[in-house]
């Protein structure tokens, strides 16, 4: 018997725990781990993107090696060459490294698929090709039309060149269709300047989460005190709040966070840098 | 000693072979065995096997049917000479010429078959010295007797008599009196215009009739002469050369006068050249090659005229015919018409819709559906069941425009035939259809003088023969049966049929069967001077699923070619995936190379050959190397290319490309105005660029240069 009290005991404190939680996630806050009162206190800022990057894919594939490798050769220096007849100030070209393989037929891809017996014997076409990054610094100096009409040039430069801009639309397995295929994303935009963005995104985060804990401290009839803890973005992770993690997620989703000083997005807009900050104050 | 007879066959050897190796690898020391294949004693029959499993009429692809008997008899022949016993060979070779033969062709060991007789020959010519010998001391007697009595009874011009001599010739040929009647046969048969027999038997007189008593000038001279009159212009030109480097400043009589030979014949080789083919500058046929630079202003994007002749209804037809389960595969969407040009008119065969658009104006002539009739054959599932778009010709000779198409009240036919039919070039009247039996047609129509050369084969046969029709009726004139396709199936199950195609020169009616055999038939004579083989690879698997990834041969409607340049003759074959360069004088091949299946060949040049698929490569045409190969946005059928001095021009999805021919760089882009299509073919006639895209045919103006042609006749399309 007192076991089953004890498991209904539990229950209710899950219940209860659950409603705790929800009850934080709408204010944003939460009650603090030790004591005192603990906030989370997010910031954000925009920056226009300086960088667009487009990627291209250069190609030559032969039955005879030698084929292979001359088609790769001459596509490489016909591309290389026609961005470089587009003489547009900032564009250059990246090399992000070549490959070679040897790719099965489409007939021989669709027998797979299938599960039919797959004819080996016919002669795979060797592949050579490589990557290629198209950097071009300095448009937020550029209005949208300007910057559209040169993006186009490079697209139209590339395509007349033969190399494949933007991400392969080409499915996998040839006749099967595949959603994330669908679209072509042919240009990523960048911002640089993603650490001086960031430490103006602490200082508004915790501006805010100082607003947050005197908001509760008035509500609740106490003193705020001093700053007892503040974790970061990086601990995140570590924590053990649902909550914080929930709010990082929301507001971190709008960008691709990585180490480096560069942030990008697929749209032509300002970019949000989103930081979260989780204070615990102390009550006097 | 146990001595081998020497009439063990080959499948003899190798069913003794197989078990000794095996009792061999049981009981023999593994060093002798070693030993053995060393010293080649057990690598004979491996090598027979070989041989046999290349026979040219055993490769896998298009089927001719050779006389087996004549063919162990020729093999028992060749053997005995092998082994010298003279005796025996000449006993089979007498045999070999005696038997009649129920089938016309023989092969070589070469990848050829030729006129059995003149297989037989070819055996009886290389017999060795020694061999000769032993055939003048059997036969000289008997030859001499039976070329007397010949002499003695009748005249020469007598039909019995002629096919007497004809018999002493093809067995007797090597005894003393065989250079005798070579030449009273090529005599014959240069008064009867024979003239391409005729400068074969003078020819075998002086490759293999090295001690004959006839003026070896005269033979030279009249070999030119037949060879001029069989319009065989770069045999006739070597010959005259040979002429003036042998008997240089020496004089011939003909009618009468003393005439210096050299002067004489390329007087009458050029005349001949202009009179039988107005264009002989352009060396290479069936190449868009262009003497000149193409001028088009990459600044004026403006047609001279353009004609759109795909309207929504057929559109949305086309676009709803992919869920279509015959359909489907077709690459409908990518299909670029045939097109066909005189010196007035443009003529296009869009899907059986034919029509005629005038040059200078762009103004439609006449069509003989309208265009939106064939929303209603797309809309039809019969008309998919059909259909093989390839089969869709048209060609212009004169006043005659030849289509080849399905009538739309025979669209719901099941299989139903393609017909030949013929129109009046001005007004489009229909002049005849061409009605052989049951008989569809399958190749473009070759029109040369009254004659219209087609390939066809009855519904569910797959036997092709070659027919010539008289042009002003249509009505069969002869036929020749030429072998049997290996169909391939499509990805819904349905016969694939290859459409051949056809190229004269001369005398000589060359056949590419895009299933794995090159024919050359003599017009006169109405018969194969050979074939060539090679292994032709079909797809008849049974998976037909809905699914199916279209290939890039079929999106490009890629389509076999032939291209020539004097005696070399260039060729892929549609579905293959290799090229060969074949040496026509010489029946040898010079190279082959693989590449892509999805390639056509489109042009010609000094240096290179050009392949377009997506990408337009440049093939070296003696190392058969890729020189270079530029990526071009080609997204649809129609593939060509007009080869000018310097570049190479292809109309594409995003416009005409100007190819540099030295490296492969895009000099030039001419959008032009057909921006939303998809490329297509491409020509250049009347100083007009002709693009036909999949939805219209448009003419820019070029730069006022010289006409590249001045033909009434049809020139190469796409």
């Amino acid at each position: 018997m007192s076991g089953m009290s004890h498991l209904i005991q539990r229950l209710i404190s899950f219940h209860l725990a659950l409603f705790l939680c929800w009850n934080a996630n709408v204010l944003s806050v939460s009650a603090g781990e030790g004591d005192g009162i603990t906030v989370v206190g997010v910031g954000s800022v925009e920056g226009k993107p300086s960088i667009v990057e487009l990627t291209g894919l250069v190609v030559g594939q032969g039955q005879l090696a030698g084929d292979a490798v001359t088609k790769f050769h001459g596509n490489r220096r016909r591309a290389e060459e026609a961005f470089k007849n587009l003489k547009i100030p900032g564009l250059e070209v990246v090399e992000e490294g070549m490959s070679l393989y040897s790719a099965m037929t489409a007939s021989q891809m669709q027998a797979m698929m299938r599960g039919m017996p797959v004819n080996n014997t016919q002669a795979q076409e060797l592949s050579v090709s490589e990557t290629l990054k198209l950097r071009l610094t300095g448009i937020d100096k550029l209005n949208s039309q300007e910057l559209l009409e040169t993006i186009v040039k490079i697209v139209d430069s590339g395509k007349d060149a033969g190399v494949v801009i933007g991400n392969d639309t080409t499915p996998a397995i040839p006749g099967s269709y595949n959603a994330s295929k669908a679209r072509n994303t042919m240009a990523t935009f960048k911002i640089t300047n993603v650490d001086q963005l960031k430490e103006q995104a602490y200082e508004k985060a915790i501006q805010d989460a100082k607003t947050q804990a005197e908001k509760l401290a008035r509500l609740t009839g106490v003193k705020l005190g001093k700053v007892i803890s503040i974790n970061g973005e990086e601990d995140g992770n570590k924590s053990t709040n649902a909550v914080y993690k929930q709010i990082m997620a929301q507001y971190i989703a709008a960008g691709i966070t990585s180490q480096s000083d560069e942030q990008a997005s697929s749209l032509f807009k300002a970019i949000p840098v989103s930081v979260a900050v989780r204070v615990t104050y102390s009550i006097e | 000693m146990f001595n081998m007879g020497a009439h063990i066959k080959p499948f003899q050897l190798k069913s003794l072979f197989v078990p000794a190796i095996m009792w061999g690898a049981l009981f023999l020391p593994s060093g002798m065995i070693a030993s053995l294949f060393a010293q080649g004693v057990l690598a004979v029959p491996v090598k027979m096997a070989a041989e046999s499993g290349s026979a040219p009429h055993k490769m896998p692809g298009f089927s001719i049917s050779v006389d087996e008997k004549k063919l162990n008899l020729l093999d028992d022949y060749e053997r005995y000479v092998r082994h010298r016993m003279w005796e025996k060979a000449l006993t089979a070779l007498k045999e070999l010429s005696e038997t009649k033969s129920t089938s016309p062709l023989l092969p070589t060991a070469d990848g050829f078959l030729v006129d059995a007789e003149q297989r037989i020959f070819l055996a009886l010519v290389s017999l060795p010295a020694e061999g000769r010998e032993a055939f003048r001391l059997f036969f000289d007697g008997k030859a001499r007797k039976e070329f007397e009595e010949l002499s003695a009874q009748t005249g020469y011009l007598n039909p019995k008599a002629l096919k007497d001599a004809q018999k002493i010739y093809a067995q007797y040929f090597l005894t003393s009196i065989g250079d005798d009647v070579a030449d009273l046969l090529g005599n014959d048969a240069f008064e009867r215009g024979e003239f391409a027999q005729a400068a074969r038997y003078w020819r075998s007189i002086l490759d293999h009739h090295s001690d004959t008593s006839l003026s070896e000038i005269d033979l030279n001279v009249k070999y030119a002469l037949a060879l001029i009159r069989s319009r065989q212009p770069e045999q006739a030109a070597a010959n005259i050369q040979v002429i003036s480097q042998q008997f240089s400043g020496k004089k011939v009589t003909l009618g009468g006068d003393s005439v210096d030979p050299v002067d004489y014949l390329q007087s009458l080789l050029t005349a001949e050249s202009a009179l039988s083919n107005p264009s002989a500058n352009e060396s290479h046929a069936e190449s868009n090659s262009v003497d000149h630079p193409v001028q088009l202003s990459p600044a004026k994007n403006k047609p001279q005229w353009q004609m759109t002749y795909l309207d929504q209804t057929a559109a949305q037809a086309i676009e709803n015919s992919q869920s279509d389960y015959y359909g489907r595969g077709k690459s409908y969407a990518t299909f670029v018409p045939p097109l066909t040009v005189d010196q007035k008119r443009a003529y296009i065969n869009y899907f059986g819709v034919c029509f005629a658009v005038d040059l200078p104006s762009g103004k439609l002539v006449w069509r003989n559906a309208k265009f939106q009739e064939l929303g209603t054959h797309f809309n039809n599932h019969g008309f998919h069941q059909s259909t093989n778009l390839k089969q869709y010709q048209i060609t212009v000779s004169g006043d005659y425009v030849l289509a080849t198409l399905i009538p739309q009240k025979e669209m719901n036919h099941y299989r139903a035939r393609y017909r030949l039919i013929a129109y009046q070039a001005e007004t489009g009247k229909e002049r005849w259809t061409a009605n052989i039996g049951n008989e569809s047609f399958i190749s473009k129509p070759l029109v040369e003088d009254d004659h219209v050369y087609i390939v066809s084969h009855t519904q569910n046969n797959m036997l092709l023969t070659l027919n010539s029709l008289e042009l002003k009726s249509g009505k069969k004139e002869w036929s020749i049966p030429l072998g049997t396709a290996v169909s391939g199936n499509s990805n819904n199950g349905m016969q694939k049929m290859p459409v051949p195609i056809l190229q004269k020169q001369g005398d000589n009616l060359l056949i590419l069967t895009n299933n794995g055999a090159l024919f050359e038939v003599a017009i006169p004579a109405k018969s194969i001077n050979w074939v060539f083989r090679y292994p032709y690879k079909v797809e008849q698997g049974n998976e037909n699923y809905y699914y199916a990834a279209v290939d890039e041969e079929t999106q490009l409607h890629t389509d076999g070619q032939m291209m020539r340049d004097r005696d070399l003759i260039y060729f892929k074959e549609a579905g293959a995936d290799e090229v060969f360069a074949l040496d026509l004088a010489a029946k040898r091949v010079v190279w082959k190379r693989p590449v892509k299946p999805s390639a056509q060949l489109v042009g010609l040049d000094q240096k290179n050959i050009y392949l377009l698929s997506r990408e337009l490569e440049a093939l070296d045409r003696e190392t058969h190397q890729l020189n270079w190969a530029v990526l071009l946005p080609v997204a649809a059928g129609g593939l060509s290319a007009l080869i000018a001095p310097k570049a190479a021009w292809v109309f594409t999805s995003r416009g005409i490309f100007e190819v540099s021919k030295t490296n492969g760089d895009i000099i030039n882009i001419f959008r032009g105005s057909d921006l939303t299509s998809l490329g297509g073919a491409i020509d250049l006639q009347n100083g007009l660029v002709i693009c036909v895209s999949n939805q219209a045919v448009t003419a820019y103006a070029t730069s006022p240069q010289p006409p590249r042609k001045t033909s009434e006749n049809e020139k190469t399309g796409p």
